[in-house]
C-alpha cells in the first residue's frame, strides 16, 4: 500500500508542479572521474545534493566537489533543481514528500531553514559532530543558526552583512563626501536628497522590495515579530513606524522609487548597475554585480559603507544560509561531514565573507584581500574598505527576516497588507491592523490543519 | 426429429447473413475500442486519477511536507478551516467577481467579431487573420506588452488619457479596484478569437432564407439579428457561455502573469490562493479542499446554466 501510495504521489503530485527533478533538471555531476581521487580502488559513498540550476552550472562547483572528494573520498552528486532562488523549493518539496532520497539540501536563508526545520524534516548535526569531537560552537559561535536552544541543523556556509553601495560618479557630480563609518537613517536621507536629481532621471537612493525593508527599523530595534503567547506581537509600535518610513522615503521624499512605481515598472533588483541611483541598501551578496563588467558595463566607480543605524536600534543586519541534511539521508555521517567541509570552505570558491568567527588577523585579511581583487581596478576598492563596511564592531547583530512559526506565512502577509499602504489604497493603521489580524488567523490556522 | 437432425448447423442465407453483420458489429466495437482506449487510459490517468487522489487528500493532514506514510486522516477539518479563512472565502468571490466581467464581454466580443467578418469587404481573408492574432499570442508576452501598456507612470493609456483631461487616470492593474477588471479585459482580448470562430461557423448555418423573408416582411437590422440570428446560433452561445465560465475559474496563468494577485491580495483569485497554499505554505490537503470546493461551486453554476438553457436555447 505504502508503495502505491508513493507511486501514486510521485507521479500526480510532479505532474502538478510541471517537471520532475529526474526529467527535466537531474544530472550526474559527479566529479567521480577526477584525478584528484585517492580512493580509486574502494566504491565511494555517492551522497546527493539540491542545488539550483545556477549554482549547479558553474565551475567553481565542479571544482568544489572535485576537491572535496579528493579530501575524503566521498563523491557528491548533484541533483540540479531547474530555477533559481526560493522558486526550487516547490520542487524539492515535492520530491522529499514523494520519497525524495537526497541527503543535503540547501538553505537559502533563514525562512527557508525556519520552515524545513519546524516540519522536522532535517537531521539535528550537534551528536554528529560531538560524536567526532568538531568544535562547531568555537568555529562559527555567534553566526550559528539554533534551533529550540541548542539544536543545529545547518552551519553557516558564509555571512551576508547588509552594506550600502554607492555610485561615485553621482556623489562627484552633487558635490557630497563619500559616506564612511558609523552613519544614522537621517545622515541617509539628507544624504539621498542631495543626490536626487529628477531632470537627470536620478534617485538618491535604492532599496530592494523584500519583505525585510518594511520592517527594517523595528528588526535594527531588536522588536520581536511574536507576542510571549505566540501571537502578532505587529501591533508594537516599532512596526509601524517603520512601514510608515519607509512608505515615506518614496512616496514623500521622492528620494527612489515608490512602491508603486517599483512594481508597476517592474524595476528590477539590479536596477542600481544602472547608474541611476546615488546609493543601493542591499546585501553584501550583491557584489557579485559590480564585479561583472562583463553583465553590467560601467565607467563609473562604486564604493560601499556600512548600513546605516538608527539611534534606538545600532544593529546591523545580516544573514547567513548554509546545508542541511535531509532526515531521510543514508549516509548521513558523510553529508554532515560534507556541510562542515562546505561552511569551511565555500567562501574560497564564491569569494564571499565566511561566518568562522575563529580567524586570526593574518587569515580574516587574506579573505577581505581575496574578495577586494576581484572587484574592478578603477572602484580602487581595497581590503580596508570592505571590512569597514561588512565588520561593524561598533553594531550589534539581528537577522534579516521574520521567522517563528509561520516563517514564510508571516513575510507574505506583511507584503501583501504593506503594499496596500505603499500604493495608497490603505491607511497605515488599517495595513497594520490587516496584518496582525491575518497573522494571528495564520498562527491559528497552522495549528488547526497540523 | 433425431438428434442428429436436431445439431445440424443452419446454412440458411439469412442466417449467414445475421452471422455476418453480427460480426461485423463485432469488429466496429472493438475497432471503436482501440479509438478510444488511448484518450480514455489518459482521462482516467490525467483526469479522474488525480481528482480523486486530490479528494483523498483533502480529508488528510499532508499540510506540512512529510512522508506519505504518515498521514492521518482528519475528516473534514480542512473543509472546516476555509469557513474561518477569509482570504480563502474572498478568493471564491474575487473569482466569481472575474467570471461575471469576463464571460458576458467575451461571448460579446466573440459574436460582435463574427458578425463583422461575416460580410463581404476588400481583405476579409487577411483581416479574419489578423483576428486570430491575440488567440496565439503567448501570454507571457501578453503579459509584459499590457503591462508596459497599462503602465501607471507613463504607459501609453494613462499618458492618453491625462491628454483627454483625465486627472486621476485608474492605477489599472496596480489598483485595487482596477485589478481583476484590467486582467479580465486582457484576458478578452486574448481569448475572444475562439468565440469568434465558433459563431463565425455558427452563422454560416443560418439559413439565407430566413433572412430573405423577413427582409420580404419589412425586418430592421434589429428585428433580423434578434428574431433570427441570436435563437439560431444560440445552442452555439449556450456552448460558448458554459465552456468560458468553466475556463474562466482556470485563470491561474493570466493571473499569474499579470498581478501575481496584487496589489495586496486585491487580485488572490482561488486558483492562485491554492497555488500559494498548496506550494509556498505546503498545505497540500488544505489546498486540495480548496480544489474540491471550487469542482463544486463549478458544478452548481454548470448545472443552473443546464437547467436554465430551456428558457432561451433553440434547438
Amino acid at each position: 500500500m505504502k508503495v502505491i501510495k508513493k507511486a501514486i504521489l510521485s507521479s500526480l503530485l510532479l505532474g502538478l508542479v510541471g517537471t520532475s527533478l529526474a526529467g527535466c533538471g537531474g544530472t550526474n555531476n559527479s566529479p567521480g572521474d577526477s584525478p584528484a581521487s585517492s580512493n580509486a580502488s574502494v566504491d565511494p559513498v555517492t551522497i546527493k545534493w539540491y542545488v539550483t540550476s545556477g549554482n549547479g552550472n558553474m565551475p567553481v562547483t565542479q571544482q568544489l566537489l572535485a576537491d572535496y572528494k579528493a579530501e575524503s573520498g566521498v563523491n557528491v552528486e548533484l541533483q540540479v533543481v531547474p530555477g533559481d532562488g526560493e522558486a526550487i523549493y516547490k520542487k524539492v518539496d515535492v520530491d522529499l514528500s514523494a520519497g525524495g532520497d537526497v541527503d543535503l539540501i540547501t538553505m537559502q536563508n533563514a525562512i527557508v531553514l525556519s520552515k524545513y526545520a519546524t516540519n522536522d524534516w532535517l537531521l539535528p548535526l550537534n551528536d554528529i559532530y560531538k560524536e567526532a569531537g568538531y568544535d562547531y560552537e568555537t568555529k562559527f559561535g555567534k553566526n550559528l543558526n539554533k534551533f529550540d536552544g541548542d539544536t543545529i541543523y545547518t552551519l553557516p556556509d558564509g555571512l551576508v552583512s547588509w552594506v550600502v553601495f554607492y555610485n561615485k560618479k553621482i556623489f562627484d557630480d552633487a558635490n557630497v563626501p563619500y559616506p564612511s563609518g558609523e552613519w544614522t537613517w537621517d545622515q541617509y536621507i539628507e544624504t539621498a536628497k542631495k543626490l536626487t536629481d529628477p531632470s537627470k532621471g536620478i534617485y538618491g537612493s535604492s532599496m530592494p522590495d523584500y519583505d525585510t525593508i518594511l520592517y527594517l527599523l523595528a528588526q535594527q530595534q531588536g522588536v520581536n515579530a511574536y507576542k510571549a503567547d505566540g501571537t502578532s506581537n505587529y501591533d508594537d509600535p516599532a512596526f509601524k513606524e517603520s512601514l510608515q518610513w519607509y512608505g515615506e522615503l518614496g512616496n514623500t521624499l521622492k528620494i527612489q522609487p515608490s512602491w508603486l512605481e517599483i512594481k508597476s515598472k517592474k524595476i528590477p533588483y539590479d536596477a542600481f548597475m544602472t547608474g541611476k541611483y546615488g546609493m543601493q541598501l542591499i546585501g553584501s551578496w550583491y557584489t557579485f554585480a559590480p564585479q561583472d563588467l562583463k553583465t553590467y558595463p560601467r565607467d563609473w566607480k562604486i564604493g560601499l559603507t556600512q548600513i546605516p543605524v538608527d539611534p534606538q536600534g545600532k544593529n546591523g543586519i545580516s544573514t547567513s544560509g548554509g546545508i542541511a541534511v535531509n532526515k531521510a539521508s543514508k549516509h548521513s555521517k558523510e553529508a554532515a561531514d560534507f556541510v562542515r567541509w562546505f561552511a569551511e570552505n565555500n567562501y574560497k570558491y564564491s569569494g564571499g565573507m565566511t561566518a568562522q568567527v575563529n580567524l586570526n588577523d593574518e587569515e580574516s585579511n587574506k579573505i577581505f584581500t581575496e574578495i577586494a581583487a576581484k572587484f574592478p581596478a578603477l572602484d580602487g576598492i581595497t581590503a580596508e574598505d570592505l571590512k569597514a563596511a561588512l565588520v561593524t564592531p561598533n553594531l550589534g547583530a539581528v537577522p534579516e527576516k521574520i521567522t517563528g512559526s509561520i516563517p514564510t506565512d508571516y513575510g507574505n502577509i506583511i507584503l501583501q497588507e504593506g503594499e496596500l499602504y505603499l500604493v495608497g489604497q490603505k491607511s497605515l493603521d488599517d495595513a497594520i491592523s490587516s496584518i496582525k489580524t491575518r497573522a494571528n488567523e495564520a498562527i491559528k490556522k497552522q495549528s488547526t490543519i497540523h | 426429429m433425431s438428434i442428429l437432425h436436431r445439431n445440424k448447423p443452419d446454412f440458411s442465407p439469412e442466417k449467414i447473413y445475421k452471422k455476418r453483420r453480427l460480426s461485423l458489429e463485432k469488429q466496429e466495437a472493438r475497432a471503436a475500442l482501440v479509438f478510444v482506449l488511448p484518450f480514455f487510459i489518459g482521462f482516467v490517468i490525467f483526469g479522474l486519477a488525480p481528482f480523486f487522489y486530490a479528494l483523498y487528500i483533502s480529508f488528510m493532514d499532508f499540510n506540512s511536507f512529510k512522508s506519505l506514510d504518515s498521514l492521518k486522516w482528519t475528516g473534514l477539518s480542512n473543509y472546516k478551516a476555509i469557513l474561518n479563512d477569509s482570504v480563502a472565502i474572498s478568493s471564491y468571490f474575487k473569482s466569481f467577481y472575474y467570471t461575471i466581467i469576463y464571460v458576458p464581454l467575451l461571448t460579446v466580443a466573440g459574436f460582435l467579431a463574427a458578425v463583422l467578418l461575416n460580410k463581404s469587404f476588400y481583405l476579409k481573408a487577411f483581416s479574419r487573420s489578423l483576428f486570430l492574432m491575440p488567440y496565439v499570442a503567448n501570454i507571457v508576452a501578453i503579459s509584459i506588452v499590457f503591462t508596459m501598456l497599462f503602465d501607471p507612470f507613463g504607459g501609453i493609456v494613462n499618458i492618453v488619457l491625462t491628454k483627454i483631461g483625465v486627472d486621476h487616470p485608474p492605477l489599472w492593474f496596480a489598483g485595487t479596484q482596477t485589478a481583476i477588471l484590467t486582467t479580465a479585459l486582457v484576458a478578452v482580448w486574448a481569448n475572444f478569437p475562439f468565440q469568434m470562430i465558433v459563431y463565425l461557423a455558427a452563422l454560416q448555418g443560418v439559413p439565407r432564407d430566413l433572412y430573405e423573408a423577413a427582409e420580404i416582411d419589412g425586418a430592421t437590422r434589429w428585428q433580423k439579428l434578434s428574431r433570427i440570428t441570436l435563437p439560431m446560433v444560440s445552442p452555439t452561445t449556450f456552448f460558448l457561455v458554459i465552456t468560458a465560465t468553466i475556463g474562466s475559474f482556470q485563470n491561474f496563468t493570466i493571473f499569474n502573469a499579470l498581478t501575481r494577485g496584487g496589489p495586496g491580495i486585491a487580485s488572490r483569485v482561488a486558483s492562485l490562493n491554492m497555488y500559494e497554499e498548496a506550494f509556498s505554505l505546503n498545505h497540500y490537503s488544505y489546498s486540495a479542499a480548496q480544489a474540491i470546493v471550487l469542482f463544486v461551486i463549478i458544478l452548481l453554476i454548470s448545472a443552473i446554466q443546464w437547467g436554465g438553457q430551456k428558457k432561451w436555447v433553440h434547438y
